[in-house]
Order: C-alpha cells, then structure tokens, then sequence
C-alpha cells in the first residue's frame, strides 16, 4: 500500500523523471509500431489475382539433418507451387553430415522429390553451403530455408507477388515455433516470434527498414544474390546477405501470409547458446560490417538504410547498453525502493506487451492459437526483461571485447580464422 | 565305396596297391581298350570312377550319378566337357594318362572306401555334396566363372546347388567363408550384370566429375573450373588468388555432371545391366546375394557317418502324412517327456526298435533305394497298427517306436506283430532286428539311437 500510495502522490514531471528509461526508449517503439501496423493494414491492397510466373529453387543446406530432412521435403512436395510442374527446383546441400543425411536425400531424390543432391566432406559452414547450392539453382526465386522448418502450404506462392516488382531483391517469410507446446521455454519462443516476426517485421517492412531475411526462411531473386556474391562467411550469414542486397539498391520485404514453422531450442542451456549467436552476429554485422551506411560522404546514401542500421543499434545495442546505467541510477537514487520501482517499470512493460500480443495475435492467420498464449504472456515479459536483455549485454561484451563469434563453431575454425584474419 | 565289388578290389590288390581299382564306366565314345583296366558303358555295372571319354551331355551324367551305388564316384574327364566336375582331365585316353588318373584318383578312393557311402533317400542329394568335400579332402571352394559369374567346380553345376548348400549350411554340417557379393537382375535374376554409374535425374552414363573448391575467405564454394585461370585458382567471387591448400582453400568434394541433362549431384547412382535379358536395375534395388565357400563341420562328418542330417526337426518327406510320425529329434523330446510322466505317476513306458538288420546288403541287392523303399512301407505299417498316444520315428536304418501305458514284455508282443505285418507288406525279404527298452533303460536306449 505504501508503494501504491507513493506512486500515486508523485506528479507527472517525477514520474517522467522516475521512468524516463520506459517512457523516453520504449513506448515509443510500442506507440510507432502500432501506428505504422495500423496505417499499413488501412492502406494494404488485395493481392493480384495471378501470381507471376517465376520458377523457383529451394535450397536446403544442412550438418547433421537426416531426421528432419524427410519432413521439411515432403512439406516442399506439398507445396502449391509444386502442382504446376517443372516450375519447383529442390536442392539439397549436405554440409559435412556425418548422420546419412546424404543417403536419406538420395533416397528422396529417388523418389522424385528432391533435384539435386550435393555433399562436401568436412563442413565448410552454412554460407558455403548455400553458395554452392546457389551455383545449382536454376529457378528466378530462390528459397532458402532451414531443414528443420516446415511449410503452410501456400507458403511459397506468397512470396511471388513481391517479386513481381523488379526493385524487390528479397522476401522474408513469417516464422513461427512449431514445438510450441513443448515446455514454457518454447511457450515464451513462440510469443517472442509473435511479436517480433511476425509483428515486428511487419512493422520495419511498413516503415522500409526491414533489414534481416531469416536464413530459416526467405524468398530471394536470384539475380540478385549473384549480383552481391552470394552469402560471405558470418555467423549471421542471413543478416548479412539481406544488407549487402539493400545496399546494392534491392528492396527488402516481408510476405506474412508466406509462413513456416520452426523448431526452437527446448532447453534455457540451448536457448542462452542461440542467443548468445545472435547477438554477436548483430555486432559484427551491424557495428563493424555496414557501420559506414550512417557516413553521409559515402557514395550510397539512403535513409532507408540509415533507418534500417539505426533500428538494430538503438533497439538492440543501445538500449541493452543503457538498461543497466538505468537500474544503476535507479539504485543510487532511491536505493532499495528501486526494487519496487523496477518492478511497477516490468508491470508497464507487461501491459505493452500485452498490447503488443493482442495486435499481433490479431493480425496473424491462426488467431485462436495465438491466443491460446496469452496465460504465460507474463512469464514472456519477465523472461525478455529479467534474462534476454542480460544475455544480449553479456554477448555485446564478449563481442566486443573478444571478438567472440569468430571463434564460433558455427562455421569452422579453419574457415573463420581466414575471414578473422582478414 | 559301393561301385567297386570284389573282384574289381582284388584285381587292385593284385597290383600292390589297394587303392588303384581298374573297372571304369566310360560316357562319351566309346568302347575303350587299355591293358590292365577293364571299360564299360553299363552304369548298373560296378565301376570305381567314371571316365569321360569324349563330349557327355551334363543332364546324362547326372542321371547315371542319380543311379549310382556311390554319387561320389570320381570322375576322369578326356572330352573337354564343361559344367560337370571333374577330379582328373587328360587330353588322350592312354596307358599314360590311365596311370596318372589312377594316381590321381587313389586318394579319393581311398576315403570314399574308408566311409561308405549311406543316406537317407530324400537326403541323399545332401549326402553327397558333404561326400564329394570329405573325399576330396578339400574345401567346397567357389570361383568366379564366364558362364554363370560364380560356380563351384568340385560340385558341378546340379540344379538348386546354392540353396543346398546354404540349407546344409544352416543345419551346422558346413561353415560358410564369405567369398563374394553378387547383384542380381531385376527381371531375370542373372548375376551377369554390367556395372556403371548414371545420373540420379535421367539414368544417362555421360557423366563428368569434378573437384569442388571452397575459398575460407568469402565463402565461394562451387565446381573447380570456375577458379581456373590459366595455371591458377582465382576466386570467381571475390578475384583473391588462392595459394595455399588448406589454409585459402579446400576441396571438400566433388561434383558428378550429367552431359545428357545438365543435372549434378554429389554422387552418381550405380546401375547394373543385365547381360542376358539387358533389363537395366538400379543398385538400390538390386537383389544381394552373398557367395560362400564352405567347409565340412564335425555335424557334417557325422552326418556322413550316419547317412542322415540329424539335426533336421522336420520328419523325413517319406513319413509326411503318417499322423503318428516324427523326427528322431521330436522323438527324444517326446519320449523325455513320457519318461519324466511314467516316473511321476509310476506308470510303464517302453521304446521299441525295429531295424534293418543288413541294410548294406539290401543295398546291394536291390539298389539303393531299397533301405528307404523298405522304411517308408515299415512306418506305413506300424503307424497304422499304433494307438491313441503312440509314435513313432524313422533313422537311416530302423523305425523308433513311443509306447507310453506298455510294459516290456506287452511291447515285445506288440513288435512281434508288427515284424509279422511287416513281412507280408514289403516286397523283398528284410532281416528284422528288434529291440525294447523299458523305463530308465530307454534313457540310455535312446541316448546311444
């Protein structure tokens, strides 16, 4: 009651005062992106009544997938693209599998249903992979997908609208978590790609500064791979591709109704570790690699790409950099209340989170079981707050300082040692 | 060895050696005249070896060998025939190359005397592949063959070979050493297959391989003639040269190219065509068959020291449909079991036997289908005369009876009048021999059958 009352007696200019790290960094990130969602549905156009007639190549590259191969390629099989025939190519790329994944790709090629089977032996990492698979494709669009998705059956046809434009160099594909249910660790996953997939790339392509196409799964023009060279060898390969396209002029978008499933960590030991990946390739792709898209002498200057850059460095760097200057500050400044006011600050975060949820689980297409979610939307928002954002400061330091994610075992040592060198 | 008789072996002992018989059955042109050996064309007449004098059609051969005393008698081959086996070849039929035959084949007679030949009738096809290797002394080796890929000459080519052997093998009588894997056709089941690779997409054999290269630095992974300038590997991505194996660069793999489709693929698909029907099967789906070379087993010798492959649990095809039949291993079970049933409840149990006295004189009387003839007419009649509860079994020479509520004594009666019955069902005079054990002597009893 004391707390309640001392919150209540503070006027506006104490509380801006008292909360300025939610109010000045995270309500508007909420209040923008509902604006832009909203304006965006308003002004949404119904798609054209024929798809364009592009053919595509999708390119399966992966270590050690022989369990999940057989699935995600039968999931292709199903495809309504693939109803129109010779207008689907599948390529399948086995990156130093020491599994059988190879046999098992042969036994579906056998079948009928994969193209071509390619294998080197060792691994030479992801982004090799998918350029020697890229070398293979023969289709307009190429679909890049992690072996372990699978596919809405349209979800491939909802790419090709995008490509109907020539400046569009890549689609992103809306992601969710098909082990949804396994645990409170994957319930969490799932409202998290709710909210920043499929909402928050919605946002970004709304506002033109949508600047990740998932590796997991993502529509490109081929002749724009070919025109950037392919994947270069990162840990966030993915991310990194997307930006070599938009800064060679391509336009970045996202296909919600393009939607595949994928399989995410069960374990907090698994989580932390893709985590910990991801923020260390946002570092070196974003502060070390494209950090010259904000020098306006640069040749090519657009502030799509500056908005692009600065979402990543402020909603991800910065705001993980300042958060513990806040709980500091808050600590000097009221001492052991700063407990109490943390708290009120995750209970403000839990209704926008709420807000967050409500408008994505609206706009996706499975609304009931997006909802079905909503009981541990709590726990979603004292896992972003309490352990995500330390797991990002945790590896923007290690990245840092050490350089970490070139010494990743996502790619081999001896194929990032090179890149490191360099 | 039952192709000899007498006088061919005291000829041979007129030699001086015991083991060079002189009677010959010659196939082929004929007649043969040598001095010092006798030659004839009458396969129901002894002979010790069977000389091919000239072309023999293989189906005749084994017609005579069906007939013969001894299915393992050698045989001296003159005529260059091919697909029967074959213990000496000459080129010409001289006091030579008779000689040289004899010394050759000296040996073989020697065992095929020290063993007689005796098997059970639907056995005997078995006997003799376990004959020719204990004979010969030898393994029953395969080799591959322009014919029929695989073969093994110290067995001919008879029919269904293979699957005897893998049958006598399973029984424990041979051990197999593994030889060869041959594919088989889909269509005709030929092993004389063509091997090649082809393409996984169009089954072309217009393939081109080729060495992937993958530059660390960029990532650029694709085939090597798209880094070959000249006398160098430069990187079709970033431009960079690459120097160094291992440190710039790698080659992880290859890439197989179809000239015929454009496809590529890691690895092509190995096909077989077929030399015979020219059917085209894919390796995947071809038919496996391991070959073997197989080695007589103590099981083996002792199923030729007894005529019979003992350890079958299927009673013998002469018994099938005789109700009260069995095995002579579904006898021991059975008759342990009454045994342990007699001693709990005090009650008599008794095995009678009644056998062959001289089946070897049978044998030679009457032919060698005389020991079989005469135990399939015996079961038929005792099967008939059994009661509720009683059973019998059929070994190479006598028919093994169950009496489960029979004392010794009522058994003794109960065999007098099969012996009786017996007599007046089978064609030919037989000298019946019987025994009757009571109880815990059964044990015994049936231990020593």
């Amino acid at each position: 009651m004391d707390t309640l009352s001392f919150l209540a007696s503070i006027d506006t200019p104490d509380l801006v005062l008292l909360f300025w790290f939610a109010i000045v960094f995270e309500l508007p990130r909420y209040l923008i992106g509902a604006i832009v969602v909203a304006v965006a549905e308003l002004a949404r156009r119904p798609a054209a009544g024929n798809l364009p007639d592009f053919s595509v190549s999708v390119l399966l590259v992966g270590h050690n997938e022989a369990a999940a191969l057989d699935r995600c390629v039968h999931g292709l099989a199903a495809q309504t693209i693939a109803r129109r025939r010779g207008r689907m190519q599948v390529i399948v790329v086995d990156d130093g599998s020491t599994d059988g994944m190879s046999a098992v790709a042969r036994q579906l090629q056998t079948a009928g249903l994969v193209d071509e089977v390619m294998r080197v032996q060792p691994r030479g990492g992801k982004s090799a992979g998918v350029n020697l698979g890229l070398s293979r494709c023969r289709g307009d669009i190429v679909v890049i997908a992690d072996i372990d998705t699978t596919f809405d059956d349209d979800a491939i046809d909802a790419f090709l609208p995008f490509f109907g434009n020539p400046r569009v160099g890549a689609v992103s594909g809306d992601l969710g978590v098909r082990n949804v249910s396994s645990n409170l660790i994957t319930r969490q996953q799932a409202i998290e790609y709710l909210i920043t997939i499929s909402l928050g790339r919605r946002i970004a392509d709304a506002l033109g500064i949508l600047s990740i196409v998932s590796g997991a799964f993502g529509a490109f023009r081929r002749s724009a791979v070919a025109s950037v060279g392919g994947q270069d060898v990162e840990v966030g390969e993915d991310a990194d591709m997307t930006m070599k396209l938009r800064r060679a002029g391509w336009r970045i978008r996202f296909a919600p109704e393009a939607r595949a499933l994928t399989h995410v960590p069960e374990t907090m030991a698994g989580l932390i570790a893709q985590r910990l990946r991801w923020e260390r390739g946002t570092v070196t792709i974003w502060l070390r690699k494209f950090r010259g898209i904000l020098d306006p002498r640069q040749a090519i200057f657009r502030l799509s790409d500056v908005g692009a850059l600065l979402d990543v460095l402020f909603f991800q760097l910065t705001l993980t950099l300042v958060f513990p200057g806040y709980v500091l500050w808050l600590w000097l400044r009221l001492g052991v209340f700063a407990v109490t006011v943390l708290g009120a600050v995750l209970l403000g975060y839990a209704v926008l989170d709420l807000l967050a949820f409500a408008l994505a689980a609206s706009l996706g297409a499975d609304m009931r079981s997006a909802w079905r979610l909503l009981p541990y939307l709590p726990w979603y928002t004292i896992m972003q707050t309490v352990v995500m954002r330390w797991i990002r400061l945790i590896a923007i330091g290690q990245e840092l300082v050490w350089r970490s994610s070139y010494r990743d075992p996502y790619v081999p040592f001896r194929v990032m040692s090179q890149v490191d060198q360099a | 060895m039952t192709n000899l008789d007498s006088s061919d072996v005291s000829a041979a002992a007129s030699s001086g050696d015991p083991f060079l018989p002189t009677q010959f059955l010659v196939l082929g042109d004929g007649p043969v005249n040598l001095p010092g050996a006798r030659f004839h064309s009458n396969p129901s007449h002894p002979y010790a070896a069977i000389v091919l004098a000239g072309p023999v059609d293989p189906a005749a051969l084994n017609d005579v060998l069906d007939q013969s005393r001894d299915p393992a008698a050698p045989i001296a081959d003159f005529g260059g025939n091919r697909g029967v086996r074959r213990d000496f070849i000459g080129h010409a039929l001289d006091a030579n190359s008779l000689t040289a035959m004899q010394q050759k084949l000296a040996p073989i007679w020697r065992r095929l005397t020290e063993l007689p030949f005796r098997a059970r009738h639907d056995e005997r096809a078995d006997v003799v592949v376990l004959r020719l290797a204990y004979s010969r002394d030898t393994a029953i080796e395969a080799r591959f063959s322009a014919d029929t890929v695989i073969e093994y000459p110290l067995q001919g080519r008879a029919p269904g070979l293979r699957r005897r052997l893998e049958n006598l093998a399973d029984l424990g009588a041979l051990r197999r050493r593994h030889f060869a894997r041959a594919h088989l056709c889909g269509r005709c089941n030929s092993a004389r297959q063509l091997a090649y690779e082809a393409c996984p997409k169009c089954g072309s054999a217009d393939l081109t391989e080729e060495p992937i290269v993958h530059h660390y630095r960029c990532g650029c992974q694709e085939p090597e003639s798209r880094f070959i300038a000249g006398r160098l590997l430069i990187c079709p991505k970033c431009r960079r040269e690459l120097r160094h194996f291992g440190v710039d660069y790698s080659k992880p793999g290859s890439v197989v190219q179809c000239r015929a489709c454009g496809a590529a693929n890691a690895e092509p698909d190995p096909q077989f065509a077929c030399l015979d029907c020219a059917a085209v099967t894919p390796a995947r789906v071809a038919t496996v068959t391991d070959w073997y070379h197989y080695d007589l087993t103590t099981d083996g010798m002792e199923a030729l020291q007894t005529g019979t492959l003992g350890r079958s649990s299927a009673p013998p095809a002469f018994v099938a449909g005789n109700t009260r039949a069995c095995s002579p291993v579904e006898f021991q079970l059975l008759a342990a079991e009454q045994l342990h049933v007699a001693h709990r409840s005090n009650r008599p149990f008794t095995v009678a036997e009644l056998g062959i006295g001289d089946p070897d004189v049978l044998r030679n009387t009457y032919g060698p289908a005389s020991v079989d003839t005469a135990l399939r007419r015996m079961a038929e009649v005792i099967g008939a005369m059994l009661s509720e509860g009683e059973f019998l079994a059929p070994t190479p020479t006598s028919i093994l009876v169950g009496l489960p509520e029979t004392t010794a004594s009522e058994a003794a009666q109960v065999m007098d009048r099969m012996r009786l019955a017996i007599s007046n069902a089978v064609p030919m005079p037989i000298d019946l021999v019987t025994k009757v054990r009571e109880g815990d002597t059964a044990t015994e009893f049936l231990r020593a059958s």
